[in-house]
């Protein structure tokens, strides 16, 4: 059996189990299918398993399929690419399910977040829910990067976004209820134009395989985006308001500081990713992913700089990460798409450890803005450091991960002449050192004592932020294992002398550019507001128009009514000055009025007569 | 602030509350950036393992000279971001547009005037930036 189960199937079974468990029983089933999940990984592995068609030699194993009107649907298609992303998610899994072991416990002891107005803060009473919905969601994540059709890949794709809305919810506040609803919303948006665009795609080339279709897109030699290019615009289009593109970017910034402290580790684990992953299959080489890419790396920089809630902060730059994929795999070389899926491996686990000691923030604290905190290092030093760490990593300081993953983006573009987007993406890693890299760790840990005073958080916290920082080191200092599972073949090495002095030269000079920039004023403090995005669209602008639409309507309702109401009701009168009980022509009815009338049309008939 | 009174005992003092200690931290990133700044003339000499046109043509001296003018760009292009973009905490539940005076956690992260440690701790501090440089 294992070796050829669909991963999905071990997690959807051990939610059952969970559900149905407490205490002791339930924390060794949350640990150990993450584990056991693994191995059945490494098992599949075992088989010569290949690059993707779309580059190099294809070695598929397809392990289960199913018959659906005529169409075959394959449940589990393994080959290097989504195996890369299943070992991924085990791991997120294993270590989000350990970040979130203490639910149900109680409130950590010497936490203050209780003081702080908010009732549940940590997620603490719908312990259950969040241990369920983020079982069955890793499952979903599963299931769609080892889906081998685009059908069972829409399936997953709802699955994903049904089962992570849970993990907002469960912050059980009124901000969270709406902000679940806007993040279902625009899920359940982006998979119905998945399946249009498959449906779509399938009446025009009969297959629903789940592979590359960037060439669907031009239609045509010359790239007009003729009517055969509809449906994989479509999937393009699903794909990227998952994958956050610009101005589809919001739900991320809206859901991740609206989830508990352990939901948005899960959070920021695995819908992201499988959209850089379906990306990776289906729109390798596309160039306009390079500035779609490009522009997700620029413009989020600058939110973040003003932003004020830390957790937020992250949001940006998760988009920003993300850009540095889409670049890669619009960029499509085989080392910009190792690059982008390496990126994505490291990805999750520094942005997952820098989450998870926001979260231990929150969860000790209560608070996660930038005003609100500050001197945290006194009494949370273990967290500060662990933090710290991922800011390194996530900084691409030599010997953390991203130096290891995000160069071969870099390289990549250098290589394929993409001078320019090399420029913006240069300045972009600058502004990664200074939201990330700097104002998370900063304005938390150091900056102003806020006085807040506290513990470090539950042990089980700190151990699965310690993996995690362990892991952002190893892969930094031992990067050939992650190269290994690389799609693709390459020759890289990250290591020379110039590399790490140059990446060395722009980070401490960008630091040295933060410190002239505190110490000169300049600058700009953390203030106790929002700054408007594009989501001003569908949370204001949206609501507005049609407000107002509807108090125009009503007013010229009103106005229509009043106005033929006032007509009828002066008819009526005239009506009755003639006809009514006083009435010129009442008041000798019916005698006189027959008269009358039979005057009036003998003299008509008279003109008649005369005239004609 | 709500502080819990024996824990507060215990860390009143942190090691960023000694200025002689940040300012020794600030020195040895000086020294930090002032050596990768000399390791320029070491690059020049060697071989470029990854041909890389862009660099020849801008010159040398471009990652740190980059670096230090990408976090002034973005922070002098974030501000005039932030006075057209800027709006009240409860915006969307309805509130309208940002108002300091009814800002009461707003607190100054920086001082201008202040010395590196010196009075204000942890103002200005790089502790994070030493430390992820090593």
């Amino acid at each position: 059996m294992l070796g050829s189960a669909p991963p999905f199937v071990l997690f959807f079974l051990g939610a059952i189990v969970v559900a149905l468990t407490k205490g002791t029983l339930r924390k060794s089933v949350l640990l150990s299918v993450p584990l056991l999940g693994l191995v059945n990984l490494f098992m599949t592995a075992g088989a010569d398993v290949g690059a993707p068609s779309a580059i190099g030699e294809s070695v598929t194993h397809v392990y289960l399929t199913l018959e659906l009107l005529g169409y075959e649907l394959q449940l589990y298609r393994a080959d290097k690419l989504s195996l890369l992303f299943g070992y991924l998610f085990h791991i997120a899994a294993f270590l989000g399910f350990i970040y979130a072991l203490h639910l149900g416990d109680g409130i950590p002891d010497g936490s203050v977040a209780s003081e702080v107005g908010e009732e549940d803060v940590v997620g603490n009473n719908s312990a259950g829910i969040q241990h369920v919905s983020a079982m069955l969601y890793a499952g979903s994540a599963l299931g769609a990067v080892f889906a081998g059709d685009f059908i069972t890949l829409f399936v997953f794709w709802e699955l994903l976004a049904i089962t992570s809305a849970f993990l907002v919810w469960a912050r059980n506040s009124d901000q969270s209820y709406a902000t679940g609803f806007r993040y279902l919303i625009i899920h359940v948006v982006s998979g119905v134009l998945l399946l249009s665009g498959a449906m779509m795609l399938a009446h025009q080339t009969g297959s629903i395989e789940f592979g590359h279709v960037a060439g669907e897109l031009h239609g045509d030699e010359n790239g007009g985006l003729a009517s055969a290019g509809l449906p994989a615009l479509l999937l393009l289009i699903a794909f990227g308001i998952k994958a956050g593109f610009p101005l589809a970017h919001n739900w991320i910034t809206d859901a991740y500081p609206a989830s508990t402290p352990t939901g948005t580790v899960f959070l920021s684990a695995f819908t992201t990713k499988v959209a850089v992953y379906a990306l990776a299959r289906s729109f390798g080489g596309l160039d306009e992913l390079i500035w779609i890419g490009t522009a997700m790396t620029f413009f989020p920089i600058f939110f973040a700089v003003l932003e004020n809630d830390l957790r937020r902060v992250l949001g940006y730059s998760m988009v920003n990460q993300i850009g540095f994929m889409v670049a890669g795999i619009g960029i499509g070389s085989a080392l910009a798409m190792n690059g982008a899926v390496a990126h994505a491996f490291a990805d999750v686990i520094f942005k997952g450890l820098l989450f998870m000691s926001m979260g231990a923030v929150m969860t000790m604290t209560g608070r996660t803005k930038g005003t609100d905190l500050g001197g945290l290092y006194k009494t949370m030093p273990l967290t500060a450091t662990l933090c710290i760490i991922g800011a390194a990593a996530i900084s691409a300081f030599p010997l953390f991960s991203a130096f290891v993953t995000k160069s071969m983006i870099m390289v990549a573009a250098i290589e394929e002449h993409h001078y320019i987007v090399w420029l913006f993406m240069l300045f972009a890693s600058a502004g990664v050192l200074e939201h990330a890299g700097i104002k998370i760790p900063f304005f938390a840990f150091f900056a102003h004592d806020s006085g807040i005073r506290t513990k470090e958080p539950p042990k089980n916290m700190l151990t699965a932020m310690s993996l995690g920082a362990v892991l952002c080191v190893l892969i930094g200092v031992f990067p050939g294992a992650l190269y290994s599972l690389l799609p693709f073949e390459m020759d890289y090495h990250p290591y020379d002398t110039r590399h790490v002095l140059t990446q060395l030269q722009l980070l401490c000079f960008g630091a040295l550019g933060f410190i002239t920039l505190m110490k000169t004023g300049v600058y700009p403090d953390e203030k106790r507001a929002v700054h408007i995005d594009a989501e001003v669209l569908y949370r204001k602008i949206g609501p507005l128009v049609v407000t107002s639409m509807g108090e125009l309507v009503g007013r010229v309702d009103n106005t229509v009514r009043t106005k033929v109401m006032d007509l009828l009701g002066s008819v009526l009168a005239g009506l009755s000055r003639i006809h009514g009980q006083v009435g010129l022509l009442a008041r000798s009815w019916p005698s006189g009025n027959m008269v009358f009338w039979v005057s009036l049309s003998l003299a008509v008939y008279l003109l008649f007569y005369l005239f004609f | 602030m709500s502080e819990h009174g024996h824990h507060e005992v215990k860390s009143p003092v942190g090691w960023m509350d000694r200025p002689a200690k940040v300012k020794r931290l600030f020195m040895l990133f000086y020294a930090i950036c002032a050596a990768l700044f000399l390791s320029e003339f070491v690059l020049m000499g060697t071989e470029n393992l990854h041909p890389h046109p862009l660099e020849e043509r801008m010159g040398f001296f471009v990652y740190p000279v980059y670096g230090f003018i990408s976090f002034w760009f973005l922070v002098l292009l974030a501000r005039p971001m932030r006075t057209l973009l800027i709006r009240s905490e409860d915006y969307y539940e309805g509130g309208g547009a940002y108002d300091p005076s009814s800002d009461p956690g707003h607190v100054s992260t920086h001082s201008p005037g202040s010395e590196e440690g010196m009075g204000h701790p942890g103002i200005g501090d790089p502790g994070s930036e030493v430390t992820d440089a090593r």
